[in-house]
């Protein structure tokens, strides 16, 4: 009888064999790339950091990739904000926006895709770096812009205290890659939350895995 | 079932301080599918330091251009260009303090600063962890350094080269390899509200 660590398939003895502590097998990527698998030239939007490695994984499968850096985005939206602020202070007639408010200002110019135009959509960890006033906005307009069966995949950290970048390394395998501390950061989200904020998807599905890292699969 | 990327090769020669030497992987990389060294499975290190291209004729700083900009001599623009490039026989390098507003044609583009506007590269483009592109990106072979900043969408490879990926999807698939027992049974699957442990 083989032993356990025999039965690994590739992406894992490549995981296993690999230094890089950042490595894991992902049931969420699994499933998610499981539920594309009979899409020809299929749409993906990718809302993480842009990757030379997820982009390649996609296109050599015939998909057509967006990437969309939404975090990079929000935090100029939000240095803007502050700037535009500063100066309407001096006005008499100056009333600050409410959290609302900003959220919708910032909506207004992203996410600006046509109706059911992605099969996927990747939204990696964003969700922990976002305001609470734009996630259930966010989780609308994504439903909004996906085809019917598509896949959202999402990940929420127990602990959010770094940011990270994250590349697909095969099948069921992603590399988690720090890039520095979070700058702001709302709180680790729990099932419940996730599941309400993603409630007009017909089915969702979470993972937690040994290092408590939450992966969350949605399908609309 | 993993084929893997040919490395990518300047199909003419290249200013090694642009195209290659700039971008080399660190020693620790394997040979890998992307111009910068990184490979699907390997480790990111930090992006090497980008030096100084050269080329036939530089924009500098300061200089601000509004118009069409046409030739075949390599150009490195550090200035300021709104309206439209094309230099179709030629490199275009879009250096750390570039600022351009305009869609670029060009046999090779290689962007260190900030581009609003779509790339059209004839050969590649190469996008350098400092840079800033919203726009769209085509080209028969795209680079892009972990930490670059993009919004919008990526055509690699000619229709031509789109079709050939159709007809190899066969090899190039979704389907899941076997699972770790490990990680399966680690993992605590949550449907709708109810709770299982996954077998």
């Amino acid at each position: 009888m083989p032993s356990r660590k025999s039965q690994g398939g590739p992406a894992v003895a490549a995981a296993a064999s690999h230094s890089s502590p950042n490595i894991r097998v992902s049931n969420g990527l699994k499933d998610f790339l499981w539920l594309l698998s009979d899409i020809e030239g299929g749409r993906l939007l990718d809302l993480g950091s842009v990757s030379q490695a997820t982009l390649n994984f996609f296109i050599e499968r015939g998909f057509r990739v967006t990437t969309d850096d939404f975090v990079r985005s929000w935090k100029d939206f939000r240095a803007a904000e502050k700037e535009r602020q500063h100066i309407e202070e001096q006005s008499d007639f100056y009333e600050p926006l409410s959290p609302e408010q900003i959220a919708q200002r910032f909506l207004d110019h992203s996410l600006q895709y046509p109706e059911e135009e992605f099969n996927a959509v990747l939204l990696w960890d964003i969700f922990d770096h976002l305001n609470a006033e734009l996630l259930p906005k966010i989780a609308d307009r994504l439903y909004d812009i996906m085809k019917p069966g598509g896949a959202v995949l999402a990940i929420f950290h127990s602990k959010p205290e770094r940011s990270y970048r994250y590349r697909i390394v095969d099948n069921q395998t992603i590399e988690t890659i720090p890039i520095g501390p979070v700058s702001a950061h709302n709180h680790a989200f729990q099932n419940r939350e996730i599941l309400n904020l993603f409630g007009r998807f017909r089915s969702a599905k979470t993972f937690v895995g040994r290092d408590q890292l939450r992966e969350g699969l949605f399908i609309r | 079932m993993w084929r893997k990327q040919p490395e990518a090769k300047p199909s003419s020669p290249v200013n090694p301080s642009v195209g290659d030497s700039s971008y080399a992987p660190p020693a620790q990389k394997p040979a890998s599918s992307s111009a910068f060294g990184s490979s699907p499975n390997a480790p990111s290190q930090p992006p090497p330091a980008v030096p100084r291209p050269s080329a036939d004729a530089v924009l500098t700083r300061g200089i601000c251009i509004k118009g069409e900009l046409t030739g075949k001599a390599d150009l490195i623009i550090d200035g300021d260009l709104q309206g439209s490039i094309r230099l179709n026989e030629s490199r275009l390098t879009v250096g750390q303090s570039g600022s351009i507003q305009a869609d670029i044609e060009a046999r090779e583009i290689f962007v260190y600063g900030r581009v609003d506007g779509d790339l059209r590269g004839r050969e590649r483009v190469v996008l350098a962890n400092s840079c800033r592109v919203e726009g769209d990106l085509e080209a028969p072979r795209v680079a892009i350094e972990d930490g670059a900043r993009f919004n919008g969408r990526v055509e690699m490879g000619p229709a031509a080269d789109a079709r050939e990926r159709q007809g190899k999807r066969g090899s190039q698939t979704f389907a899941p390899q076997e699972t770790s027992p490990a990680a399966a049974e680690d993992s605590e699957v949550t449907v709708g509200t109810e709770s299982v442990r996954a077998k």
